[in-house]
């Protein structure tokens, strides 16, 4: 599609970032006060994703309550005008439903799903505008968003991905262009450990790459937990101060 | 979940009588404010996003594609995404109509916009996402206890997007009737064009009362019927326990159609819808007659401005 | 995979302790992978693949239709996995439970995405004709390794289908049945294979995620390859890693589950490679025969 290459022989990408620069990063929380207990907003590059939680709250169904646990449910909406070219997916799509369960399990794993038995937590993502990533601005949102409703997490979990340039250059933070024409690791770390929540790589990479995607993905998840940490901080200490006021 | 039968009895009472309490404290023909902004969606030719005070929220993407002519009717697609619910809900299907028609019916000499030659037109895929404020209420797939009727938010939304919405330009040769080729265009994003182009004349502003032809989309209002007792823009108290809800069109200075009943209580208690006399839909189109040029003038503000998120304060 | 609800916490108690202890209940080592046995049917494109309990098999047809518009240079190749309640009764028929979508995309993902068949040699006529081959597994019983018992048997079924030969003579195209002309093997670019590993975590949850309270880092977590269904049941989390024998890793699948290292990750992928090894060798012994 495009004539320029990916990647160019002085290291710049189509975008102008280098192979080990992170998409701008911008996020808010308590986006949707009174429409739900948590919600946020994260922008990565030209990915927007908003979300909301609510709960815990008493399940309607009986499938959803669990004795011992919250049972998590995520609601991913990608919007039919999000990618450039406009596409009406149905709500039964195969590769939604995926990023569902994974989101699912993997938050079952974060949130303290011990303390609010019976209980469910209702998430629900949408996604406004797609420019590659889509998998980790939603975990990111949801990460966020949970932390704004007060559910007890034991860590945040933050994602990013890395391709494989020409099997050979790793690239950190793949944008629509990039992800269609290489392989590329979708990663999600807990916290500031090097432990991975999820993990998802769907074309051939060579064996001995593995370990250096990893790396480089778990390095560039940490920077973008520092700045939702970062976001958090700013908004709890804004909230203290109109508190106190 | 559903209102107590003490606080409905409570709003009924207070609506109906001679002089009206409305349970926000607005006049009759005051509408709630709202937080617009717009342009913010890359992807999109044209985007908007309209807030109330309770929460919910309208998301409006305007996005075109080239395809051949074959009736006017199809070039202009809508789509309404509500919450999380299943979409083949009957009243969203009603509601994607009613919508649908409005923008059909007003964008008549307007089709010559998307014209680009004889055989090529633009069409445009009007995306709606409304997410209300009582999602938190709903768990499941199907249920719409506390839905809030969102016409009128939705066709403010679908204003603003329409006015801001940008088209390439078109550089091939506008007259293909003899040699068919594949229209191309600018890729330059400056040089691309507005939909609606901006009035820049202080004379057809201040005559924006009379009409002209269609250069504003068209705008839907929603009032609720208590008794003799009209209110327009209805808050989710008002709607529960309203006789019946009447949904009026205006474009470009006057009132035109839709003019439609409709049911505002989607929470399915049916004691309370009572139906309404013909007097009140003159009464309706009187009160929006003398409402609808603000609204519109304000909306007209929100475009011109450019930045996001501008307030637009309760009418009147 | 699915969740077992119905083991007694005894039993549940009794496995746990003894997988920390390494000892597993059919006498394997956690790195063991258990023998498969590949049985090719008499039709060509009919395998049954059994996995100790686990059965599977597989049947490989193929058509002539048109092909995708927007690809009107390659084949038609589409994987049915329908898991029925005749391979456990807590499978339904009808919708496919959340589950069973992760299981039929990752078998997707491994055999169709990573283009162990070549689609493109599959094309009669370019935008016209082509060939539309389809891979149905059956699930006859589960014990646990659906993910890695399917992906032999696709794999195995699809090197062992052969199509009926064609020729194209300008508009013309002549199909000749299996007596006319000797049928044509499938073009098989390489040979993908599923290892499941299950992770498990004896310390608590907190210490797995913040790290040893006194520093000792001993992990405590482990993971075990190819879990029985019992062993599925008690685990925290999945981890399925697709390789081929050419050192490729085509999918990683890690759908949330136990976080786990980035080094337990590196190490199961070690040991998944010298499992590729073995499977990939043991198929192409079966179909020499």
């Amino acid at each position: 599609m495009s004539n320029k290459e990916l990647y160019s022989p002085e290291g710049l990408r189509l975008d102008g970032r280098r192979w080990n620069e992170l998409k701008s990063f911008t996020c808010k929380v308590n986006t949707h006060q009174t429409s739900s207990d948590g919600s946020s907003y994260v922008q990565q590059g030209n990915t927007k994703v908003m979300c909301k939680v609510n709960g815990p709250l008493e399940p309607k169904s009986k499938a959803n309550s669990n004795n011992n646990n919250a049972s998590i449910t995520v609601n991913l909406n990608i919007a039919s005008f999000s990618p450039v070219e406009r596409r009406k997916r149905p709500k039964s799509d195969r590769r939604i439903k995926e990023m569902m369960t994974i989101l699912e399990k993997t938050f079952s794993e974060t949130v303290i799903t011990k303390l609010y038995p019976r209980t469910q937590i209702i998430v629900d993502c949408y996604v406004l505008s797609q420019d590659g990533g889509i998998l980790s601005a939603v975990a990111n949102s949801v990460t966020l968003a949970l932390i704004d409703a007060g559910i007890a997490m034991y860590d945040f979990v933050s994602s990013i991905n890395v391709g494989l340039y020409n099997n050979s250059i790793p690239i950190l933070d793949l944008n629509h262009l990039e992800e269609g024409d290489m392989s590329f690791l979708t990663l999600g770390i807990v916290g500031k450990s090097e432990k991975l929540a999820m993990m998802l790589l769907e074309e051939k990479i060579p064996f001995d790459k593995l370990e250096t995607l990893l790396g480089i993905g778990i390095s560039g998840a940490q920077r973008i937990k520092d700045l939702m940490d970062e976001e958090l901080r700013k908004h709890g200490k804004l909230l203290i101060s109109t508190a106190a006021s | 979940m559903s209102f107590s039968v003490s606080e409905k009895d409570y709003l009924y009472q207070s609506l109906s009588s001679k002089t009206p309490i409305r349970p926000d404290g607005r006049k009759s023909h005051q509408l709630r404010g709202i937080e617009a902004s717009i342009n913010f969606l890359p992807n999109s030719n044209g985007s908007s996003r309209i807030r109330l005070s309770d929460g919910s929220e309208v998301i409006i993407s305007i996005k075109s594609k080239v395809v051949k002519m074959s009736t006017l009717a199809d070039l202009i697609e809508l789509d309404l995404t509500i919450d999380n619910l299943r979409d083949d809900l009957t009243f969203i299907s009603d509601w994607t109509n009613i919508l649908r028609n409005s923008l059909l019916r007003n964008f008549a000499d307007k089709f010559e916009c998307l014209k680009l030659t004889t055989r090529y037109y633009f069409k445009l895929y009007v995306d709606v996402l409304f997410l209300s404020s009582s999602s938190n209420a709903r768990t499941t797939k199907t249920d719409t206890s506390f839905l809030q009727n969102p016409l009128s938010m939705i066709s403010f939304g679908i204003y603003l997007a329409l006015k801001s919405t940008r088209l390439p330009l078109l550089i091939s040769n506008s007259n293909d009737k003899d040699i068919e080729e594949l229209p191309t265009f600018n890729d330059d994003w400056s040089s691309t064009v507005l939909l609606y182009p901006q009035d820049e004349d202080e004379e057809i502003k201040e005559n924006n009362t009379t009409s002209q032809n269609s250069s504003s989309p068209p705008l839907l209002f929603v009032l609720s019927v208590v008794k003799n007792n009209l209110f327009i823009d209805p808050s989710i108290e008002e709607q529960e326990i309203s006789d019946c809800g009447l949904v009026i069109g205006w474009c470009s200075g006057k009132v035109v159609s839709p003019i439609e009943s409709l049911n505002l209580n989607q929470s399915g208690s049916s004691e309370y819808i009572k139906g309404m006399h013909g007097q009140n839909i003159i009464e309706g189109i009187k009160m929006i007659e003398n409402v609808a040029a603000t609204v519109s003038k304000g909306l007209d503000e929100i475009v011109k401005d450019g930045n996001n998120s501008v307030f637009m304060d309760s009418i009147f | 995979m699915v969740k077992l609800a119905g083991l007694s916490l005894n039993e549940q108690e009794f496995l746990t302790d003894s997988l920390k202890q390494g000892i597993r209940s059919d006498g394997r080592s956690l790195d063991q992978f258990r023998d498969v046995e590949i049985t090719l049917g008499d039709q060509p494109g009919y395998v049954d693949v059994r996995l100790g309990k686990t059965r599977v098999a597989v049947r490989v047809s193929g058509s002539i239709t048109k092909p995708y518009e927007d690809r009107p240079f390659e084949g038609i190749f589409t994987i049915s996995t329908e898991i029925g309640p005749i391979a456990g009764a807590f499978f339904e028929n009808g919708r496919p439970s959340d589950e069973e979508v992760l299981v039929s995309r990752l078998i997707e993902k491994a055999i169709k995405r990573s283009g162990a068949l070549d689609v493109e040699g599959l094309c009669i006529v370019a935008g016209d004709k082509c060939w539309n081959i389809r891979a149905d597994i059956h699930f006859m019983d589960f014990d646990g390794g659906f993910i890695d018992a399917s992906c032999i048997g696709v794999i195995t079924a699809l090197q062992h289908f052969s199509r009926p030969e064609v020729t194209v003579s300008g508009e013309q195209v002549v199909v000749y049945s299996t007596d006319e002309r000797e049928p044509v093997k499938l073009s098989i670019l390489h040979v993908p294979i599923c290892v499941t590993f299950a992770l498990f975590n004896p310390k608590e949850k907190e210490e797995n995620i913040k790290g040893g309270a006194d520093g000792n880092e001993e992990a405590g977590e482990f993971a075990i390859v190819d879990a029985t269904m019992k062993e599925e049941g008690l685990s925290n989390g999945t981890l399925t890693i697709t390789m081929n024998k050419n050192k490729e890793i085509c999918q990683i699948s890690k759908s949330g589950g136990l976080p786990a290292e980035g080094l337990m990750v590196m190490d199961c992928a070690n040991k998944a490679y010298g499992i590729v090894e073995k499977l990939t060798d043991q198929i192409k012994e079966v179909l020499k025969q």
